[in-house]
């Protein structure tokens, strides 16, 4: 196989580009069925918080035009167990492992990091923009101070790379991504789902108990395009895009914008191999093109 | 991809597909997930989830209802047509050497044939008694009529579960509207299997979009389920 898509970020070696976006392929295990997850760049595993969670009640999942809602509310087994059960499990997978943390306080992160810094992972993916918890979440994400100090305080406790996941739901989502950068990130990735809504018109309510829900898939993609355009201009670390992400040409368009890496959520639901053929068709796209090496193209616009 | 051999309307809302090109057909219980978007086309996004009503060989039979844009598209298709599925998935029913009694209301009732069709086969000697709840229009009542050994029982309108006797067999499937199952569950003497439904994203477990609470922490309908025991689900 070529090395044509063989992607250096933050200190890690990946085979190619492509990373299954967390919350959307489990620990690999659920997909592994229906697709060839070694070919995969890496493997976001589903969002962690230190002590796990339920999940939200209600509907979790509502279909828009295009797009997607989710309210998930991290449901997750916590810290421990993947650390004890599923981080061996996706190393057999042959592909670059990303632990995903969330976290409801600073001692929740501490923690989280303080366990995860031992566990046998390739990048630490810090998640401060989840719009579905109640507490915490969020909130660390939306404001460059509050995100700033939090990186700093976790920099200390980890020497793996530390990617940190940023939510378009922040009012300057640049001023956030320096805040990171300025504080010890190794890089960002964004964008976590932005702030939908559904009504159920007949019961005259709201479709999800927390009312508002994280909105996904191929109608966000501009919006997320413009946002990895904005960052990847103003910072110097690698930056990871991802939001609404289905093909290859997707793919190419948010690398041109200066995304490094990119990740695939939502696609993979609806075609458990749409990662698989983006790979195929960037790796295409590179040899017809005659780029040494597809990393030739990013932020070319 | 598998080619649609026939689309029919078999009640108001109600619609029979039968898919050829299958490489697992499933076991009764399964479902697939059916693409219902053209290709390139992200809209509608995600596939449906459609219980397998029967299935044999590479050939599989869905009976389904139009509840939404999804299925409306569905039902639009023309013989011929080619449909993009994943499947078979979930656990589907097991099977047991004992007299049973399945229990169905609307839609519910499409993936209880198979199901009781497998079961006269595998156990001829036993008996089923099937009930079958419709709201207005009846279907499918003579598919199960001619099953051996198989007494059926429906309502029109008001509630099958009254008409039940429990003491007809030792077992209960069903499947039906939630409220439906829990009153079968509450009124049933014996070991009870529901089948659940949810709103599914991708249908393998993965996004966790599907889940129920049970007995034992939240379960994931299309992975762990959507068979479970009464026992786990109506626990409350």
């Amino acid at each position: 196989m070529s090395n044509v898509l063989e992607t250096k970020i933050m200190g890690v070696t990946l085979k190619n580009p492509v990373i299954a976006a967390s919350g959307t392929f489990g620990f690999g295990e659920e997909y592994s069925e229906y697709t060839d997850v070694s070919r995969l760049g890496g493997i976001s595993g589903k969002g962690l918080t230190l002590n796990g969670s339920k999940g939200n009640d209600g509907i979790r999942i509502y279909e828009s035009a295009s797009g997607l809602m989710n309210s998930i509310g991290l449901e997750n087994p916590g810290v421990e167990v993947f650390v004890k059960e599923k981080c061996a499990v996706m190393r057999k997978m042959n592909t670059a492992i990303i632990a995903n943390l969330g976290g409801h306080s600073l001692e929740d992160y501490i923690s989280g990091v303080e366990m995860l810094d031992s566990a046998d992972i390739d990048i630490l993916e810090l998640n401060i923009s989840c719009p579905n918890v109640k507490k915490g979440g969020m909130s660390f994400g939306t404001d460059p101070k509050f995100a700033g100090e939090l990186v700093a305080r976790l920099r200390k406790l980890t020497t793996k790379p530390l990617l940190v996941k940023l939510t378009p739901n922040a009012p300057d989502i640049v001023a956030v991504a320096k805040a990171c950068e300025d504080n010890g990130a190794d890089g960002v990735s964004l964008i976590n789902t932005l702030l939908g809504m559904a009504i159920d018109v007949k019961r005259k309510k709201a479709v999800f108990n927390n009312v508002y829900a994280g909105f996904s898939g191929p109608a966000v993609m501009p919006v997320a395009l413009r946002m990895v355009h904005q960052v990847a201009h103003s910072v110097k670390i690698p930056v990871v895009g991802m939001g609404g992400i289905t093909s290859t040409e997707d793919a190419l368009a948010f690398m041109m914008a200066g995304a490094s890496a990119i990740q695939v959520g939502t696609a993979t639901f609806y075609d458990p191999d749409a990662m698989v053929k983006i790979i195929q068709g960037l790796e295409d796209y590179a040899i017809e093109n005659k780029l040494n090496n597809i990393s030739e193209i990013v932020g070319i616009v | 991809m598998a080619v649609i051999l026939e689309n029919k309307k078999i009640a108001s809302g109600i619609f029979m597909m039968k898919v050829q090109g299958v490489s697992d057909c499933g076991k009764e219980g399964q479902f697939f997930m059916l693409s219902v978007n053209s290709p390139l086309s992200t809209d509608p996004l995600l596939k449906r989830p459609i219980s397998i009503y029967d299935s044999e060989g590479d050939t599989v039979t869905f009976v389904y209802r139009v509840v939404g844009r999804g299925t409306e598209i569905l039902a639009n298709m023309k013989e011929g047509d080619t449909l993009d599925l994943l499947g078979p998935l979930g656990n589907g029913f097991t099977l047991y050497d004992e007299d049973v009694i399945i229990i169905g209301g609307g839609i519910g009732i499409a993936p209880l044939y198979k199901l009781a069709r497998e079961h006269a086969l595998k156990f001829p000697d036993k008996k089923r008694t099937v009930y079958l709840g419709f709201t207005d229009e009846t279907f499918l009542l003579g598919e199960f009529s001619a099953l051996s050994n198989t007494e059926v029982v429906y309502d029109v309108g008001g509630f099958v579960t009254d008409k039940v006797d429990f003491s007809k067999g030792t077992l209960v499937y069903t499947c039906g509207p939630e409220p439906m199952m829990r009153a079968v569950h509450k009124l049933s003497p014996i070991k009870t299997i529901v089948s659940t439904e949810s709103r599914m994203a991708c249908g393998v477990g993965a996004c966790l979009g599907c889940t129920i609470k049970t007995i034992n922490g939240n379960r994931r309908v299309c992975k762990d389920g959507p068979v479970f025991l009464g026992d786990e689900v109506f626990y409350e």
